[in-house]
C-alpha cells in the first residue's frame, strides 16, 4: 500500500501536477495535466438503520463522488452512471451509511481493485444535519491516501455579493452550498480575508465612514474596526503566522502597503511611491510580499521583502498586471494580466519566470489559491453575470459554482480545516 | 458678504444726496405756510418745485448711471477674480500631474536600467566580469564584519590564480535561481547552502551581490540577526556597487536594532540615507529616523 | 399756503422719488432715510425696506441642500488617469462657484471607475480622482473641511455597459 501511494505520488510529480520544475525553459503543461489524473471509481454507499437512510446516503453518493471529481486529482467513474466509465480504475470508493435517530455514521473504505486489498477504511460520526460534513471528510482521507495531502472538500469561500448599489460579504462551502451572508449592512463590502486559522475574516467596508478595514469571528458574525485611518483602508490581509495585516491606507496621501499588528495598530510603512501601491499577497513564509504598483505608469505586480526592500517587478512580458496571489505552496504567483481580449489569469514562478496563461476570456478577475493550490477561484464575467469560477490548473475547462444567480465576485478561500459553521 | 461691502459707499452718497433734497423741499414749504396762499407765490413755489424736480430726476439719471458703472467695475473684478482662482487651481492640478508624470518617467527609466541589468546578468552574468578565484572564507566561516562601510575588504583582492573550469556543473545564474526558490519556500538550509556555493564558486559574478544578500535572508528568516547582520554587511563591504547595498544596509540596521544595538543600527540608517538617498530603502530609512525621533 | 397743501405735495414728491431711487438698486439694503431736521413732525412716509434685502442677500438658504447639489456639475475623466481636462476644469469652476456661495454646505466628493481592473485598483484610482477635485476646489477657496472624498471604485456604475460609451460615463467625479 504504502508503495503503491509512493508510485503514485512520483506519477504526480513527474506529470506537473506537482511542480518542482527547475530550469527556466520548463513550463507546465497545463494541457496535459487532465490526462494525469487517476482514474477511481465510486459504488454506492450501503445505506443502514433509519427509513430515511435511502434518500441521504444517495445524496451522500453525489456528494463524495462530486468531491472527488473536484480535487483535480481523479477521474471518477460512478457506478450508478455509466457514462462515466473510466479504464482500469486505481481504487474502488464506497462503503456503509449508518442513519439512526442519534445521528449519521459512515464507514468508508477504498479497496485495491486489482488485489481486492483494503486500503483505506475510515469512520466519521455525524448529526443529521451535517450529513454533508461526513462525505467532505472522507472525500478529503481518500485523496490524503493518493497524494499524501488532504483534500479541500471541507474548506469553504467567502466572497461579495453585488445587489444594485450595495454589496454584502458572503459565504459558502467550497461547492457552492449553504451559501449564506455574514453582513446586513446595505452598504458596500470588498476584499475579504481569512485569518490562518480560518476563525477570522477581514474585509473592507463602508458600514461606517469610508472604506475601513473590519474583521470579523466566523463565530458571532460581529464586524469589529481594525483600521479607520484617514482615507482609504483596504486589503486586509493576514500574515501567515497571523501576528500581522498587510493592507492598504492612504492616509499619507496616497495608497501605500503598510503592515499593521493583528489589532490593526502600530502601523509600518513598506512601499513609498508617488502612485498607487495596494493588494498585498503574503509569500507562505511571510518574508515577502507581492502587490500592485502603477509606480511606472499602469499597474503591474511587484514583489519586496517582508520589510519593504529590495522591490522588484515580477515579470516585464506582461504591459498590465494585477491582483497577486502568492501560491500557498510558495511556489507560484497567481495574477492578473489585461490583455486585447480582456482580463486572464495567468501563474508564474516567484522570480517571474515561466509565465502562462490559466484562464482567459471575458472579464477574469480576483484569483485565489485553494489551500492545497490545486485550483484557483476567481470572479469572471465569461458567461454574462458576474459569478465564481474554480479552474483547476490543469486545462480543463473552469466550471461555475452556483450561487442561486447571485452576483458573486471578490472570493477567499478558508484554509484547511474549515472553522464550524456559525 | 463681500458683495454688500462694495455697495457701502456709493449707498452712504446717495444717501447723503436725498436727505439735502428733503431738507430743501421742507425749507421751500415751510416759507410759504407763513404767508398764505397767494398766486406769485405760488407760482414760485411751482417753479422751485419744478426745478427741484429736474435736479432730483438728473440726480436719478446720474445715481442710475454711476450704479451701473460700479456693477460694471464689480463684475470685471469677479471676472478677474474667478480668471484668477480657475488659474490657480488650474496650476495646482497640472503640478501634481507633472509630478507624478515625472515619477512615472523616473521609476519607468529605473525599470529600464533593471531590466536591461537583469538581461545582461542573464544573458553573460558569468563570463564578463574577471572570475575571481578566492581562498574562500570558508563555507561556514562566519567572521563577523561589523562595520561594513568604513572597512575595506581584501578578500576578494586576493590576486586571481586559477580561472575555474568552465562548464562544470551548474552555471550561476541556476544555482542562484534555485537557491531563492528554496527561499522563497522556506527552505532555508538549502537556500543558504545553495547561495554559499555560488558565492564559493562565482565570487565575482554580477549576481554575488544578491546571493550575499540572500544569505542575510536566510538567517533573517529563521530569526537568527547575529548572523544575519554579518551576512547583510558583506554586501556593501564586499560589493559596494551591487543594487542590493540600500536593501542590505537597511536589513543589517533592523538585525542591529533587534540586537539591542540602537546606536548602531541609526548610524546604518543614516548611511544608507546620505549613501543612497534616492534608493527606496532610504525612504524606510527616513520612516524609521523620523519614528525614532517621536 | 396751506400746511395740509404742502404735506400732500411733500407725499407725492416722496412717492414719486423713492420707487424712483429704489427700483435702481436691486438686491441691495436701502440706507434708513435721515428725518428732516427742521420740521420734524413731517411724517416722513419712508416705506423702508430693510428687511427685504437682509432675505435676500442669502438666497442659497432658503434652497435645499438637494437642490444645490443637484446644481453641481459631474467631473469626467480618461481611462486610467485622474487628470482634469480643461473641460472637467472648467466646469469645476462653476461647480466652486455654487459651493462658495453655499460655504455652509458639506458635500461627498464621491470618485468612481469604469468596471475595468481590480476592485482594489480601482478603488486607489477613484481616490486619487477624487482627491484631484477636492485639490482643485480647495485651490478655488473652497473649504476643504467641507469636502468629503469617497473611493467607490468601481462599486457604483452608473451605466452597465460593457463598452466604451458605459465606461466613459462611469469614469466620474460626482457630489453628492
Amino acid at each position: 500500500m504504502r508503495q503503491l501511494f509512493r508510485n503514485l505520488l512520483l506519477l504526480l510529480c513527474s506529470l506537473g501536477v506537482v511542480s518542482i520544475a527547475r530550469a527556466d525553459d520548463v513550463k507546465l503543461d497545463i494541457s496535459s495535466g487532465a490526462t494525469s489524473r487517476l482514474p477511481i471509481r465510486c459504488v454506492p454507499l450501503t445505506p443502514t438503520g433509519d427509513k430515511d437512510a435511502r434518500s441521504t446516503s444517495t445524496q451522500a453518493d453525489q456528494v463524495l463522488a462530486d468531491d472527488l471529481a473536484h480535487s483535480a486529482v481523479f477521474t471518477v467513474a460512478r457506478s450508478w452512471d455509466t457514462s462515466t466509465d473510466t479504464a482500469d480504475p486505481q481504487g474502488i470508493v464506497g462503503g456503509k451509511w449508518t442513519v439512526t435517530s442519534t445521528g449519521i455514521t459512515l464507514a468508508g473504505e477504498v479497496r485495491d481493485p486489482h488485489q481486492n486489498k483494503l486500503i483505506l477504511s475510515v469512520t466519521y460520526k455525524g448529526t443529521r444535519a451535517n450529513w454533508r460534513r461526513l462525505a467532505h471528510q472522507f472525500a478529503d482521507a481518500v485523496i490524503q491516501q493518493f497524494t499524501g495531502e488532504s483534500g479541500i472538500s471541507s474548506t469553504r469561500i467567502a466572497f461579495v455579493v453585488r445587489d444594485g448599489r450595495t454589496r454584502e460579504l458572503w459565504i459558502m462551502d467550497a461547492d457552492g452550498y449553504d451559501a449564506h451572508p455574514l453582513t446586513h449592512d446595505k452598504s458596500l463590502v470588498l476584499s475579504p480575508n481569512f485569518s490562518p486559522d480560518g476563525s477570522l475574516l477581514a474585509f473592507t467596508s463602508y458600514r461606517g465612514s469610508g472604506p475601513q478595514l473590519w474583521v470579523m469571528s466566523l463565530a458571532d458574525a460581529k464586524p469589529v474596526l481594525l483600521s479607520g485611518r484617514k482615507g482609504i483602508n483596504a486589503c486586509g490581509t493576514y500574515s501567515p503566522d497571523g501576528r500581522n495585516i498587510a493592507c492598504t491606507l492612504s492616509m499619507d496621501g496616497n495608497s501605500e502597503v503598510y503592515v499593521l499588528d493583528a489589532r490593526g495598530g502600530s502601523p509600518q510603512r513598506l512601499t513609498s511611491s508617488r502612485g498607487i501601491d495596494t493588494a498585498p499577497s503574503w509569500a507562505p513564509t511571510g518574508r515577502q510580499i507581492a502587490f500592485t504598483s502603477d509606480r511606472a505608469g499602469t499597474p503591474q505586480v511587484y514583489v519586496m521583502d517582508a520589510e519593504g526592500t529590495n522591490p522588484r517587478r515580477l515579470t516585464y512580458d506582461l504591459d498590465y498586471t494585477d491582483s497577486p496571489a502568492w501560491s500557498p505552496k510558495g511556489d507560484r504567483i497567481a495574477f492578473v494580466a489585461r490583455t486585447n481580449e480582456g482580463f486572464d489569469i495567468y501563474v508564474c514562478k516567484p522570480d517571474g519566470e515561466g509565465a502562462i496563461r490559466v484562464v482567459s476570456g471575458g472579464s477574469n478577475e480576483n484569483p485565489r489559491w485553494s489551500p492545497d493550490a490545486r485550483h484557483l477561484v476567481f470572479s469572471s464575467d465569461r458567461d454574462g453575470a458576474k459569478a465564481l469560477w474554480i479552474t483547476d490548473l490543469d486545462g480543463t475547462p473552469p466550471r461555475k459554482i452556483d450561487t442561486g444567480g447571485r452576483k458573486a465576485l471578490s472570493p477567499a478561500w478558508s484554509p484547511r480545516p474549515a472553522t464550524i459553521a456559525p | 458678504m463681500k458683495r454688500r461691502a462694495t455697495h457701502a459707499r456709493p449707498l452712504a452718497a446717495r444717501a447723503g444726496a436725498r436727505a439735502g433734497l428733503l431738507a430743501g423741499v421742507l425749507l421751500l414749504s415751510a416759507a410759504g405756510a407763513s404767508t398764505g396762499c397767494y398766486a406769485p407765490q405760488l407760482a414760485l413755489l411751482k417753479s422751485g418745485l419744478d426745478s427741484l424736480r429736474t435736479q432730483v430726476d438728473t440726480l436719478t439719471v446720474r445715481d442710475a448711471v454711476s450704479y451701473r458703472v460700479l456693477a460694471d467695475t464689480r463684475d470685471d473684478v469677479a471676472r478677474q477674480r474667478e480668471l484668477m482662482l480657475s488659474t490657480k487651481a488650474s496650476v495646482t492640478s497640472s503640478t501634481q500631474d507633472m509630478n507624478d508624470l515625472l515619477s512615472r518617467f523616473d521609476a519607468k527609466l529605473d525599470e529600464a536600467m533593471h531590466l536591461w541589468k537583469v538581461k545582461s546578468e542573464r544573458s553573460g552574468g558569468g563570463i564578463s566580469p574577471p572570475v575571481v578565484s578566492v581562498p574562500p572564507a570558508t563555507a561556514t566561516s562566519t567572521a563577523p564584519v561589523t562595520t561594513p562601510v568604513t572597512t575595506p575588504v581584501t578578500t576578494p583582492a586576493t590576486a586571481p590564480v586559477t580561472p575555474p573550469p568552465a562548464a562544470t556543473g551548474p552555471d550561476p545564474v541556476q544555482l542562484y535561481d534555485q537557491a531563492t526558490l528554496d527561499l522563497t519556500q522556506g527552505r532555508y538550509g538549502l537556500a543558504l547552502q545553495g547561495y554559499r556555493d555560488l558565492l564559493r564558486r562565482f565570487p565575482a559574478v554580477d549576481l554575488a551581490d544578491n546571493a550575499q544578500y540572500g544569505a542575510g535572508e536566510c538567517f533573517f528568516a529563521q530569526v537568527a540577526f547575529d548572523s544575519a547582520a554579518v551576512e547583510y554587511a558583506k554586501v556593501p563591504a564586499s560589493y559596494p556597487k551591487g543594487d542590493r547595498v540600500p536593501a542590505a544596509m537597511y536589513k543589517l540596521s533592523l538585525c542591529q536594532d533587534r540586537l539591542g544595538r540602537a546606536g548602531e543600527a541609526r548610524k546604518t540608517l543614516e548611511d544608507l540615507v546620505r549613501l543612497y538617498p534616492n534608493a527606496s530603502e532610504s525612504q524606510l530609512a527616513r520612516d524609521r529616523i523620523g519614528a525614532a525621533k517621536r | 399756503m396751506n400746511p395740509t397743501n404742502i404735506r400732500r405735495a411733500l407725499l407725492v414728491l416722496a412717492v414719486l422719488a423713492l420707487p424712483a431711487v429704489g427700483c435702481s438698486k436691486k438686491n441691495v439694503k436701502m440706507p434708513e432715510v435721515p428725518p428732516a431736521k427742521t420740521e420734524d413732525k413731517a411724517p416722513v412716509p419712508t416705506p423702508t425696506p430693510a428687511p427685504k434685502p437682509v432675505e435676500e442677500a442669502k438666497p442659497p438658504v432658503s434652497e435645499s441642500r438637494d437642490a444645490v447639489i443637484k446644481q453641481l456639475r459631474t467631473v469626467y475623466f480618461a481611462l486610467d488617469s485622474d487628470v482634469l481636462t480643461s473641460e472637467a476644469q472648467a466646469v469645476l469652476d462653476a461647480d466652486a462657484r455654487i459651493l462658495a456661495a453655499n460655504t455652509s454646505l458639506s458635500v461627498e466628493v464621491g470618485g468612481h471607475c469604469d468596471e475595468r481592473g481590480s476592485e482594489e485598483y480601482n478603488t486607489d484610482l477613484s481616490a486619487r480622482r477624487a482627491n484631484k477635485v477636492v485639490d482643485y476646489l480647495t485651490a478655488r477657496n473652497v473649504a476643504a473641511s467641507k469636502l468629503k472624498p469617497v473611493p467607490y471604485g468601481k462599486t457604483q456604475p452608473i451605466a452597465e455597459g460593457h463598452d466604451e460609451a458605459s465606461w466613459s460615463q462611469n469614469r466620474r467625479v460626482e457630489f453628492k
